[in-house]
């Protein structure tokens, strides 16, 4: 009845965050909003605070990418 | 032994069962429980639910309002202060647990019923359950009871419910729930909604100066850009209207002002109303004009003569010898002998001495006059700087200037909202205006004339008089001015947006405002454009998840069907119309369909796949209710589980698949079934091909006893007289031999131990012969040899329960013998001898 998936690490069956982990890009924001969702989920907390927490960081590294850029054009 | 399983179920009053508390000892891992209808059988079931659950879900899927289920549990005939309640002996991994549930409240009309938990007659939660290794499915089908009204749960329910409850099944919820928490991110990077966005959106507008801003609009301008851009806009907005455009930067916000200005005052010359904050009035203060009367007093103490002659009297003392003599000497100034006594010249010494402090006092009180005239003035200066410059120019100016409430009263809407109350608070401000006028007149000719006349000052009256009202019209003017402002200001800004608006200046002022804070401008385009470009990164990361969540879904949908598959095909094998799959339907994730496959042939070659709702009968649907609810209860590791007639009654082909294979892996994967049915036929098939299957039958007594149950598998001598007549070499009757001699070793065992009274019976629930072998042996003392019989007993039919070797046939008639022989000796009124 279990496809190969399950048989995947040492014997356990994947969790549904490991099974989206592997259709997700290794970059992008989608990954780092997953391990902050799964982080919180696991611990039984909202996890909106988390995520929000990750687009805030994000938010900031964009911010500094543009003052920065806009420092070497001026 | 995989999950837990029931070795004991009492109820007393649920539903049919009425106030004698009626016990089911399961021993085996199957047990067919019989009854006609309307006796008990999913009241049964449901006492099961209810011990789990708290509750049936009938109520939730049947009722068409909750109320329908209202006072539904108890009993009906059930005397008051009875208790109502279900309790089990679970077989855990921890060992044996009871649990038992009270209902307190009955369902009422609107009110879920109240019950009350316990775990080994101790309080307990529900989560409690979860620590005994009990698990619960999804609601609305939480607990492993298969009924008539949740076998076709999946086919009645709407295409939302269904797909809602298999993403719950396949535990997929949390990946909805993450993809609802991403999409929520985008409401956190909504553009900021700063007032510098509209007035850059107002100034694009500007005829021929606003085109310059426009790219400001799009990505992601540096400071410099909306500098520049400004820039070029005022320069263009300068040069439209024929005015120097060329001048600093610096200057170009002061020229579009006053080119805006000259512009508006083309229609309304606003600016005679605009008023100026009145410069902070210092008043000379109490302890200034207390210095006026201080030096009246001087100069009262102060000898006229003495006054006259001071200038004499100090050139007299300042002579050589003069000032320091002890003696009389001539007086210097008339030549008199001996005139100039020492008292004399001490009386002199005192007379210049005050003389000198009337002089400090006339100079301090002079330039205290001198203050008290600049503040006055200073007053009569701001009496006419700080008010609207329409009160000071006066009426043939003003009229020169195009002032005139005809003109005013349409820019203002004509309703008169702004203009009475700015009427009134201009007249009061000129009122206030003249009272400061008045009275810094007179305080600066109050001082002057002080100043000019000190030798005739008699007191502080008069100036301090003045002064007084001086600040009393000055703070009535600073409040005059104050609600001036209030009123005035919508006057001035209603007026400029109606000009605005009529297009010649449209868009000026707010071109000339981001001039003057271009970095405001610039941060909050930074802000947005940075917003933006992480927005697009949450919709790349929504889509992302999207997909995967997709693909999740289908992965766990395919083992899904892979389980319904198996029991598909144990229920209905070789069928040219079969289940196929279960799938969400391409492109949505809010239905999911069950797929048919329907062949020409036995063989399944070339179907085509449709709707199973559509196109399965209803003996297919009811069995495919019971696949996907055996593969939900492998799924989920369920230790046991209750089918409430699982077969239609008119359903003889795939009954017997049910009867045999389908029993047999249910209990292979290690559950417990227990199956209750009307249907004899499917209760006697169970036995005869479950061997140690136990029976029951359910009764129903009088209306007050309600359902009686019977557990009619206990006659010992029904389980030996089937172990004889089982005859042949065929492994499995050879299997099902031994499983019957064994069970009837274990019942003998029990009745040894119990009516010994070496144990209880609740000791030995869920006892096998492998633990009750080697209490009773010791106690078969008749014969030397029978206690050798009975381990031969359990030698040989532990062999016979397992795969392999199978003991032979002649093996197992010598043991079953052995059995009987000891039932003869050890149990006589089931037929053996005294």
């Amino acid at each position: 009845m279990e496809s190969e998936l399950d048989a995947q690490k040492g014997g356990q069956e994947l969790s549904n965050f490991d099974r989206l982990g592997r259709h997700l890009s290794e970059t992008g924001i989608a990954r780092s909003l997953l391990s902050a969702f799964r982080d919180a989920h696991n611990r039984g907390e909202h996890s909106s605070a988390r995520m929000r927490e990750v687009v805030a960081a994000r938010l900031a590294e964009l911010r500094k990418e543009r003052a920065g850029r806009e420092n070497q054009e001026t | 032994m995989q999950g837990v399983k029931i070795r004991k179920l009492e109820i007393q009053g649920f539903r049919a069962f009425g106030r004698e508390k009626q016990t089911l000892d399961f021993d085996s891992s199957l047990a067919a429980v019989w009854g006609p209808n309307s006796q008990g059988k999913t009241s049964l079931a449901e006492s099961v639910e209810f011990l789990l659950t708290a509750g049936i879900a009938r109520r939730r899927l049947l009722a068409s309002t909750p109320d329908e289920f209202a006072d539904s549990l108890r009993n009906v005939h059930m005397p008051a202060g009875t208790e109502v309640f279900v309790r089990a002996v679970f077989e855990t991994g921890a060992g044996l647990r009871t649990v038992k549930r009270t209902l307190l409240q009955d369902y009422a009309k609107r009110e879920e019923c109240r019950t009350a938990l316990e775990i080994d007659g101790a309080v307990a939660q529900e989560t409690d359950l979860a620590t005994l290794g009990i698990t619960l499915s999804q609601p609305p089908l939480r607990a492993p009871i298969l009924a008539q009204h949740s076998v076709g749960y999946l086919f009645t329910v709407g295409p939302q419910d269904r797909a809602n409850y298999l993403k719950a099944l396949l535990e997929v919820s949390e990946l909805d729930e993450l993809r609802s928490g991403v999409f929520a991110l985008d409401g956190e990077l909504r553009p900021l909604d700063a007032p510098v966005l509209a007035q850059l959106q107002k100034a694009v507008s500007v005829p021929r100066a606003g085109a310059a801003l426009a790219p400001l609009q799009v990505g992601a301008p540096t400071t410099q850009d909306v500098r520049d851009k400004l820039e070029e806009s005022l320069r263009l907005l300068l040069n439209s209207a024929g005015k120097p455009a060329s001048g600093p930067a610096t200057e170009l916000a002061d020229a579009a002002e006053r080119l805006l200005e000259e512009t508006r005052a083309r229609t309304f010359p606003i600016q005679l109303l605009e008023s100026r904050p009145p410069a902070i009035w210092e008043s000379p203060g109490s302890a200034d004009v207390a210095l006026i009367d201080a030096y009246v007093a001087e100069r009262r103490a102060l000898d006229a003569e003495v006054h006259r002659l001071m200038r004499l009297f100090a050139e007299a003392l300042s002579l050589s010898g003069v000032a320091d003599s002890m003696d009389p000497i001539e007086c210097p100034l008339c030549g008199t002998p001996l005139a100039l006594t020492a008292e004399r010249t001490a009386f002199i010494r005192d007379r210049l001495t005050a003389t000198e402090k009337f002089r400090a006092a006339e100079k301090v009180v002079g330039e205290a006059l001198d203050k008290i005239v600049s503040a006055a003035e200073a007053s009569l200066q701001a009496a006419d700087t700080s008010v609207p410059r329409v009160l000071t120019i006066g009426r043939t100016e003003a009229r020169r200037a195009g002032f005139n409430l005809r003109s005013l009263r349409p820019l203002l809407g004509g309703d008169g909202a702004l203009l009475a109350p700015w009427l009134d608070s201009l007249r009061k401000l000129a009122a206030a205006r003249r009272g400061v006028v008045r009275a810094s007149r007179r305080a600066v000719a109050a001082a002057r004339e002080a100043r000019t006349g000190m030798a005739a000052i008699e007191s502080s009256a008069e100036i301090g008089e003045a002064l007084a009202r001086l600040e009393r019209t000055v703070q009535i003017a600073a409040e005059a001015h104050t609600a001036y402002s209030t009123v005035a200001g919508p006057v001035s800004s209603t007026v400029n947006k109606v000009i605005d608006d009529r297009g010649t200046t449209t868009g000026w002022s707010d071109l000339i405002a981001l001039w003057r804070a271009p970095d405001q401008l610039a941060d909050v385009l930074l802000e947005n454009a940075t917003r933006a470009s992480l927005a697009a990164e949450i919709q790349e990361a929504l889509e992302e998840i999207d997909k995967g969540n997709a693909a999740v879904w289908q992965e766990k949908f395919g083992s899904l069907s892979a389980g319904i598959q198996e029991w598909w095909e144990l229920l209905r094998p070789d069928e040219p119309t079969y289940f196929s799959r279960v799938a969400p339907r391409a492109n949505t994730r809010r239905t999911v369909d069950f797929k048919a496959g329907l062949a020409a042939a036995d063989d399944r070659k070339d179907p085509k796949l449709r709707e199973a709702i559509a196109v399965f009968s209803q003996s297919q649907l009811h069995c495919l209710g019971l696949a996907v609810f055996l593969a939900r209860a492998t799924r989920e590791g369920c230790g046991f589980v209750v089918l409430d007639e699982p077969v239609l009654a008119a359903d003889d082909d795939h009954r017997a698949h049910f009867e045999g294979p389908v029993l047999r892996r249910i209990t292979e994967r290690g559950m417990q079934v227990v199956v209750l049915t009307q249907s004899q036929g499917i209760w006697q098939n169970v036995e005869r091909l479950h061997p140690q299957a136990e029976r029951f039958r359910l009764e129903c007594g009088d209306r007050l006893t309600g359902t009686i149950a019977v557990k009619t598998s206990d006659d010992l001598e029904a389980v030996l007289q089937r172990a004889s007549i089982l005859r042949g070499g065929d492994p499995e009757i050879l299997r099902l031999r031994a499983a019957l001699i064994r069970v009837g070793a274990e019942r003998f065992c029990k009745e040894i131990l119990v009516d010994g009274g070496h144990a209880e019976r609740s000791d030995l629930e869920g006892r096998n012969l492998g633990f009750l072998e080697p209490r009773v042996s010791p106690l078969l003392v008749k014969a030397p040899e029978h206690s050798g019989y009975l381990q031969q007993i359990a030698r040989e039919t532990n062999d016979g329960v397992h795969d392999a070797p199978l003991p032979t046939h002649g093996a197992l008639t010598v043991i079953l013998g052995y059995l009987r022989k000891l039932v003869s000796e050890y149990r006589p009124k089931h037929g053996g001898k005294k």
